[in-house]
């Protein structure tokens, strides 16, 4: 459950103020799937990582579940790391020095894992996304799709409270498309 | 006269020569002992390392209870390094060995001991300082020498009005900036005549270069025929077979001396002494005589033969009036080596 | 903006402290001292005089063009040779890349004096042996290379820096997606129009960061200008620090304080324009998550050619001098190579190096300090890069600028400085091996500051982010993502940094003490005594032992670079 109230973000280029996002509200009830559409610019990104905590907003009030995340009025937030967030990037960013095992069990000891349990929640991710044959491959040697699904695994993996997607489907073809929306849906 | 007459002349002497041996062996006696609860020795030099270890090893085998050290720089740094650290009141070396004008320097800000070393009783009296706080170790002298495949001993400048003939225009190499070479000049040319050569020097184009070990290689190599540089390295070189050779007759021949001196407030003052006294003693000059220069001992023989010669014409510079001059020395070196 | 948990503020503040410790100090220390008209320790006056003299002739002109042209000229020679070698050896498939890397090494390795003296053997009109081929095999009728020159000076110090741009623009292109490339290709550029739109406008930073180093490196050096410039009575601005330390006495530090402000000013310049050419730094982030396959550039049978064309280079600026070197190291005197010189062979100047105590123990010296003060330089650099890329903390450009300052002054004019402050404050590191290992990385982090941060440019931002979401603590994203992405850059910069510290004399020369000498200073020694030949042998051991940590770092960083194999 994710509650944005009259969210508003500036973005200052030199004195030039820039509204990104200006008071905005909603809510996602739990287990929904909830769409930002819009042009380009329009600042769907923005309030992505705004949510994330990877943006400070510069008012408004979002919170978690029924836990607090960012309070503009007392200038409180938690940091990123401490929401219990899932993300796919627009450019996936996986990490191009380990393999793809190691990019989705690379943060589940942080969160409290045991290294067996971390193990099983990793493999688990990656049979859910089709990739349990590939866990070895170093992660360059992917093509897009893969990547991207990759990015889906490693977010999963944590049992996260809230999946963030930033334009997931954009650079797949039509039939990887249906794939994954029909993937986001089962989720 | 008689037998008894003649003791009685001679008794007191006996006496006399029993009683300075006496407190000679007191005096060394409390050095030893006073040393001997320091235990310690810093020697700042010039010399390089190579050359230095003998005479610690010498050192530290006569007195076996002092630990001594050396810490080796070139001369520019050596000299700053001691007066910043005694401006600072950190007092570290015991002697220094450095050149006589870097030693007044020091004794103006008065940071040097007096001391005059047993040692040094036979030394020649240009070999001390008169106000007793230097003593020379060796010294060396700057030549004109020249490439013997490239100029015959024959067609060789004689002095140094020679070099001002068009032959040798751009033929000669130098150090920048020698103001030392001029200082030589002056004193002992007086200031119109070196003042003359100078200037003369000066349209002569004299190629500059940097180091004078350098200097002396490239002259073994043939880069230029003549070469001023320091006549132990070309001994050297010309010992190892290179075709160099240098001009005897130069008047001036200016000289460069080395000087030891106890730092005032040394943290081991008679250690220091006894080093000194180590240091300027036969045995040590014996292995300061294998570095080439010209050893401070009257009775230890150069190793080069050519500089056994006593018809030299050196010329010591004299410390104080090179310190004071300085800035004029200066100038006029920029003019003739710098340009 | 990534808002954070205080670990990582503080771990920041630590660090950035201790860089403004380091830089600014000594920084106020020399610019105080030029507005006083004597030593440090002694009663001094307020004046301007120092500035008077240092700027008040007009002479000073020529001074700064002769300078500029001599860096400029040389940081272009060693770039286009160090980049060519580079590209090589990280994109084409081009043979014998371990023999092309180990060669590129050697200049830098050699000291300075070595090979400057080696070039006056080959190119000298009189006796340089390459002149004397010309001359008597070719029946040239003079000598065609006069060494003596603004080119001789160009070419001696371009080619003996080759070293610096070749590991900073291999790890560059090491790091470089190519897919950017190939989307080029694909939309119809050629192949040359794809590497100047494409590869070349990415590396800006690199490029701009390795060619400001090199000028400043240029503008300070005084040993090129002293052998080849003078007796061609060509003289630059270093030339008149010479002076003001040799003219007068005592020597005039605050003037040669006076004359360094020039090239405060040079560098500071150059930082602030390159941060601002940089400041878009979105742009240049070539490693994303997206992938990330720098791909080997298939040559076919040109690549015998551009193997031969690195070979000729390699040979003539780096082999041929080393050889010189070598050859001096193994006679009693220098003499032009001939059948009868076989006979004199002696590896007497070994012996020599190799039975000195004090070698030994500088060695030792010069391995503990090296390696610390490279570490702690890299470390260093990481924050401050981190800082000055990542976050949008105010005056982190200043911070910079700040950071850079002391590669601009002279080893001496810094030497100083740093004698005078550690004798006063009481911090017990003089006549230590600390006040070296303070030395160096206050004079060498600009370095490995240039490198982290081009190479942080290049790393996307996401990649951080997704370690930060995923629930890693920024401490444990910074060692598990940045670190490994930006390895080959820093380890460049951490290995030249080791290597300068084997390299450089003025510091070592006035901070050393009783049992810290490094071996820069035995090195100057030997030369000071006139022991060429020995001091060649140490030339040798030395390239030896160097090249071997080379090749053990570049095994090291190779791991870290993802290369289709």
């Amino acid at each position: 459950m994710i509650t944005a109230t009259h969210l508003g973000k500036i973005f200052y280029d030199g004195e030039k103020a820039v509204k990104a996002i200006d008071d905005i509200s909603f809510a996602v009830p739990s287990g929904k799937l909830f769409t930002l559409l819009g042009p380009s610019g329009c600042g769907k990104t923005t309030t992505l990582r705004c949510i994330a905590g990877l943006e400070t907003p510069s008012s408004g009030e979002i919170k978690i579940g029924e836990q607090v995340v960012f309070d503009g009025k007392r200038g409180a937030a938690v940091p990123p790391n401490k929401r219990n967030i899932g993300m796919v990037f627009q450019s996936y960013a996986i990490w191009p020095h380990m393999t793809v095992f190691q990019n989705v069990y690379y943060h589940l000891k942080s969160k409290g894992f045991s290294r067996s349990e971390a193990k099983e929640r990793a493999r688990h991710a990656l049979e859910t996304v089709g990739l349990i044959d590939l866990e070895d491959r170093p992660a360059p040697k992917l093509s897009g799709g893969q990547q991207q699904r990759v990015a889906l695994a490693r977010a999963l993996a944590g049992a996260p409270e809230v999946l963030l997607l930033d334009e997931p489907l954009s650079n797949l073809d039509a039939k990887l498309r249906e794939e994954m929306r029909s993937e986001i849906r089962s989720l | 006269m008689g037998l008894s007459s003649k003791l009685a002349k001679v008794l007191p002497l006996i006496g006399v020569v029993a009683v300075c041996f006496h407190s000679a062996a007191r005096g060394d006696e409390s050095l030893i002992a006073g040393a001997k609860k320091e235990g310690q020795l810093v020697w700042y030099t010039t010399t390089t390392q190579t050359d230095n270890k003998p005479i610690l090893d010498g050192f530290v085998k006569k007195y076996p209870f002092i630990k001594a050290q050396s810490m080796r720089a070139g001369a520019p740094e050596l000299v700053e390094k001691f007066l910043f650290e005694r401006r600072a009141g950190k007092y570290i070396a015991d002697v220094i060995r450095v050149l006589d004008f870097d030693v007044e320097r020091f004794k103006r800000e008065s940071l040097v001991a007096r001391y005059q070393s047993p040692s040094a009783d036979k030394f020649n009296p240009s070999m001390k300082d008169p106000q007793g706080y230097w003593t020379t170790d060796d010294y060396t002298i700057k030549v004109m020498g020249y490439n013997t495949k490239l100029v015959s001993e024959r067609d060789a400048p004689k002095s140094w009005f020679d070099l001002l003939d068009p032959k040798w225009q751009g033929r000669a190499m130098f150090e920048i900036l020698d103001y030392r070479l001029y200082a030589g000049w002056e004193q002992r040319l007086g200031v119109e005549q070196a003042t003359k050569l100078a200037e003369g020097l000066a349209r002569q184009k004299v190629v500059l270069r940097r180091g004078a070990s350098q200097i002396a290689e490239l002259l073994a190599a043939g880069e230029a025929p003549m070469a001023q540089a320091y006549v132990h390295h070309l001994e050297v070189l010309k010992a190892k077979g290179a075709p160099v050779e240098w001009i005897r007759t130069f008047d001036p021949l200016v000289a460069l001396r080395g000087a030891v001196t106890i730092s005032a407030n040394a943290p081991h003052p008679n250690a220091a002494r006894l080093f000194v006294d180590y240091y300027l003693s036969k045995e040590a000059q014996q292995i300061v005589r294998t570095w080439g220069k010209v050893p401070a001992h009257p009775e230890i023989e150069p190793f080069h033969k050519a500089l056994q010669s006593k018809d030299l014409k050196i010329q010591f510079l004299d410390p104080k009036l090179t310190g004071q001059n300085y800035a004029q020395y200066a100038a006029m070196a920029k003019k003739v080596f710098y340009r | 903006m990534i808002r954070f948990a205080i670990g990582r503020n503080l771990v920041l503040s630590v660090l950035l402290g201790i860089v403004v410790y380091l830089t600014l100090i000594p920084l106020i220390m020399i610019l105080y001292g030029t507005f006083r008209d004597g030593p440090p320790g002694t009663a001094a006056s307020f004046t301007l005089a120092n500035y008077a003299r240092a700027y008040g002739d007009l002479t000073i002109l020529q001074l700064g063009l002769n300078t500029m042209v001599f860096a400029v000229g040389a940081a272009l020679v060693s770039f286009g040779f160090g980049s060519f070698l580079a590209w090589l050896t990280e994109r084409t498939d081009t043979p014998l890349k371990g023999t092309i890397y180990g060669l590129a090494l050697f200049p830098f390795v050699i000291p300075g004096i070595l090979t400057t003296i080696a070039w006056v053997l080959l190119l000298s009109p009189k006796i340089g042996l390459i002149n004397r081929f010309f001359v008597e095999e070719l029946g040239f009728a003079g000598a065609p290379i006069n060494l003596y020159s603004m080119g001789g000076m160009i070419w001696v110090f371009g080619i003996d820096n080759i070293t610096l741009p070749f590991f900073l623009m291999a790890a560059a292109f090491r790091s470089m997606d190519p897919s950017l490339e190939e989307a080029g290709r694909a939309s119809g550029m050629s192949a040359l129009s794809t590497f100047w739109h494409v590869n070349f406008k990415l590396m800006i930073p690199t490029i701009f960061a390795v060619l400001l180093l090199l000028v400043v490196r240029g503008i300070e050096t005084f040993e090129v200008p002293a052998v080849i410039g003078l007796p061609a009575e060509i003289k630059v601005y270093a030339s008149e620090i010479f002076l003001a330390l040799r003219m007068y006495q005592p020597p005039d530090y605050n003037l040669a304080g006076a004359y360094s402000t020039f090239y405060l000013v040079v560098a500071s310049v150059g930082v602030a324009l390159y941060l601002k050419a940089t400041s878009a730094s979105e742009r240049y982030a070539t490693i994303t998550g997206k992938g990330y396959r720098p791909r080997i550039q298939n040559l076919g049978p040109w690549r015998y050619f551009t193997l031969s064309l690195a070979l000729l280079i390699l040979f003539i600026g780096v082999i041929l001098p080393f050889l010189v070197v070598a050859l001096t190291s193994v006679v009693p005197i220098y003499q032009r190579p001939s059948w009868e010189l076989v006979s004199a062979l002696t590896l007497d100047n070994y012996r020599v190096v190799l039975g000195l105590d004090q070698f030994y123990q500088s060695l030792v010296n010069n391995v503990i300090v090296g390696i610390v003060s490279a570490t702690a330089a890299a470390l260093l650099a990481a924050a401050v890069s981190w800082v000055v890329v990542r976050t949008k903390l105010r005056g982190r450009k200043l911070l910079d600028i700040i950071a850079f300052t002391p590669m601009a002054f002279p080893g001496i004019v810094i030497g100083l400085a740093l004698l005078w402050m550690y004798l006063t404050l009481p911090i017990p590191v003089y006549g230590t091996l600390w006040i070296l290992v303070i030395a160096y990385v206050t004079k060498y982090t600009p370095i490995t500051l240039r490198s982290c941060h081009a190479a942080l440019l290049q790393l996307h931002p996401e990649l951080e982010e997704a370690s930060v979401i995923s629930g890693s603590s920024w401490f444990r994203t910074f060692v598990r993502v940045v670190l490994p992405l930006i390895m080959p850059s820093l380890t460049a910069g951490w290995f030249y940094v080791l290597a300068l510290t084997f390299k450089a004399l003025s510091l070592p020369v006035l901070l050393s003490h009783l049992g810290t000498e490094m071996l820069p200073v035995v090195i100057y020694g030997f030369y000071e005594s006139g022991r060429f030949s020995e001091l060649s042998a140490l030339g040798v051991l030395l390239v030896a032992g160097l090249s071997v940590i080379a090749l053990a770092t570049r095994m090291f960083a190779s791991q870290f670079s993802v290369q289709e194999r």
